[in-house]
C-alpha cells in the first residue's frame, strides 16, 4: 500500500552479515523500526552475495513499517568486473592490477549516476575514474 | 540478540558522489557497516553540498593506532583518486551512551486499543502485554516488521469495521493479506474460517505466524498468489486491504467470491482514487453502504447486491 515516508536511510553493508550493531541499531530505532526483522530479511536477501559489499535503502513509512532495495554494486566492483580482475590493489594506489576502458568509464559512470548523486556524467567518470586509481586499474585514455 | 555495549561514532562530511569510495576507505574490520546520510532531522546538516558518513567502532577498540591507521587511509585515497575535494577529510570520534540496540527500538512500540462500540482490540507486542479488560481481545502483533503493524489508517478502519460486524460463524476472506491482521482479527472475534492469500510469499508465512501466535491457527489458511489462486468458493465476509488499482481491477472477482447477502470491506483507496474505485466496485456490481474516510485514506464497506 502506498504509505507516507518517514525516513529514508542509507547504508552500505555487508552482505549477509547485517547485526543490529551500529549504524544499523541507531538509524532503524530511531523510527522504531523492527531492527531484528530488517537484519534477518536483508541477509536472507543477499546470503548468495557473501563478502561483497552492498548498497542498500531503507524506506520507513508513517506505521513505523519498512520496506528496502539492493542499489547496484559499488563502482569498484563494477570497475574490477570490466577490468577482469578479482580483486583490487591491496592497499590503495600501491599497484596497478588491471586496465579498462574510457568508454567502460563511462558506461559505470552512467550506471551510477543515480547513486552517486554527480551532477552530469563529466562530474561522474570523474568518480569512477579516481575510484579506478584507488582500485589500482589504469584508465586507458 | 547482542549485549548492551558501548560504540563510538566515526564521522567524515564527504563531498557529494564520493561518499561510495570514502565510505569503502572508512568500512573497517571491526565495522564494515557505513551509514549514509543523516538518520534524523535532529542532527546538524553537513556543510553545502557534502554528506555526512558514519562509521562505529566498539569502543574499546578506539585506540590511536585506529585513529591513525583510518586517517592515513583516507590520506591514500585522496593521492590515489587525484582528487582535489577529498584532500583534509577530517573523522570526527564521538563516543556514544551506552545502549542495547537490538531492544531499544522496541520503547516506542506501546500496547494500543481500537475501541467501536462494546467491543474493543487490544493490539499488543510482545515484550508490552497488558490485561484485557471486558470485552477487548487481545491480538498479539509483533510490530514494526516489512508488513502491517496495525497503525496503519486502513488497517484501523478495517479492524474497526470487523468489531462492528463480526457476528461469529464466518467465512472470512483476506485479499492481500499482508501480515493477516484482518484475518485473524475476525477469527479472533469468532469467525469460522479464514482464508488470506498475498502475492508476497513472505506475506503467508508471516499471516501463518501471527495466527500461532493468537491460537487460531487451526481455523486459518494463508496462501501465496494472486486472485488466480482464490478457489471457486464463496465467503461470507471479504477484506481487501490493497492498492485501489488491484481492487479496480479485480473487482468482479471479490464479488464472485461473496456469498449472497455476505459484507465486504475494501480499503487502501487514496481519496485521489475515489471515483475510480467506487465506479468499480457499483459496477462489479456491489452494492456500497458505507464509505468511511480516515487521514486520506477511504474505506468502502457494503454487501453482494
Amino acid at each position: 500500500m502506498a504509505k507516507e515516508l518517514t525516513g529514508l536511510i542509507k547504508l552500505q553493508c555487508p552482505a549477509g552479515q547485517a547485526t543490529p550493531a551500529p549504524p544499523v541499531g541507531p538509524a532503524l530505532g530511531a523510527h522504531g523500526v523492527n531492527i531484528a526483522e530488517f537484519v534477518k530479511l536483508f541477509n536472507d536477501r543477499t546470503r548468495d552475495q557473501m563478502g561483497m559489499i552492498i548498497p542498500v535503502e531503507i524506506s520507513v513509512y508513517k506505521d513505523r513499517t519498512f520496506d528496502f532495495i539492493l542499489k547496484s554494486p559499488p563502482a569498484a566492483v563494477l570497475l574490477k568486473k570490466a577490468a577482469g580482475v578479482d580483486k583490487g590493489a591491496g592497499e590503495v594506489g600501491t599497484e596497478i592490477v588491471g586496465k579498462v576502458t574510457r568508454a567502460q568509464v563511462e558506461e559505470i559512470a552512467n550506471i551510477k549516476m543515480n547513486d552517486l548523486n554527480a551532477r552530469d556524467l563529466e562530474h561522474a567518470c570523474r568518480i569512477i575514474e579516481g575510484t579506478a586509481r584507488s582500485a589500482g586499474i589504469e584508465v586507458e585514455a | 540478540m547482542t549485549a548492551p555495549s558501548r560504540w563510538t561514532e566515526i564521522k567524515v562530511a564527504v563531498p557529494i558522489g564520493w561518499h561510495e569510495l570514502v565510505a569503502d576507505a572508512l568500512g573497517h574490520e571491526l565495522c564494515t557497516t557505513v551509514q549514509i546520510g543523516d538518520h534524523s532531522i535532529a542532527h546538524e546538516p553537513p556543510p553545502e553540498g557534502c554528506v555526512h558518513l558514519r562509521s562505529y567502532v566498539p569502543s574499546e577498540h578506539d585506540t590511536p593506532t585506529l585513529r591513525s591507521a583510518l586517517d592515513q587511509q583516507l590520506h591514500r585515497l585522496a593521492q590515489a583518486t587525484d582528487a582535489p575535494e577529498l584532500l583534509g577529510l577530517e573523522l570526527l570520534w564521538k563516543p556514544l551512551p551506552p545502549e542495547d540496540y537490538a531492544a531499544s527500538w522496541r520503547k516506542s512500540w506501546k500496547p494500543f486499543r481500537l475501541r467501536r462500540g462494546a467491543r474493543a482490540f487490544l493490539l499488543q507486542p510482545p515484550w508490552a502485554q497488558s490485561d484485557p479488560e471486558e470485552n477487548e481481545v487481545p491480538l498479539h502483533l509483533e510490530p514494526g516488521g516489512a508488513f502491517g503493524s496495525g497503525r496503519h489508517a486502513t488497517t484501523r478502519t478495517c479492524l474497526g469495521v470487523a468489531l462492528e460486524r463480526v457476528r461469529g460463524g464466518e467465512r472470512v476472506l483476506d485479499a492481500g493479506c499482508g501480515s493477516g491482521i484482518l484475518a485473524v482479527g475476525a477469527l479472533l472475534l469468532g469467525a469460522r474460517s479464514a482464508l488470506g492469500f498475498d502475492v508476497d510469499a513472505v506475506a503467508a508465512q508471516k499471516s501463518q505466524e501471527l495466527a500461532q501466535d493468537n491460537g487460531v491457527a487451526d481455523r486459518a489458511r494463508f496462501v501465496a498468489g494472486g486472485f488466480e489462486a482464490l478457489p471457486k468458493e464463496t465467503f461470507d465476509v471479504v477484506f481487501a486491504n490493497i492498492y485501489s488499482d488491484v481492487i479496480q481491477a479485480h473487482a468482479e472477482s471479490l464479488r464472485d467470491a461473496l456469498a449472497p447477502r455476505g459484507w465486504f470491506a475494501f480499503s487502501g483507496c487514496p481519496i485521489h482514487h475515489l471515483e475510480a474505485t467506487r465506479r468499480a466496485i457499483q459496477s462489479a456490481p456491489l452494492h456500497i453502504e458505507e464509505e468511511r474516510l480516515r487521514g486520506r485514506w477511504m474505506t468502502f464497506v457494503g454487501r453482494r447486491a
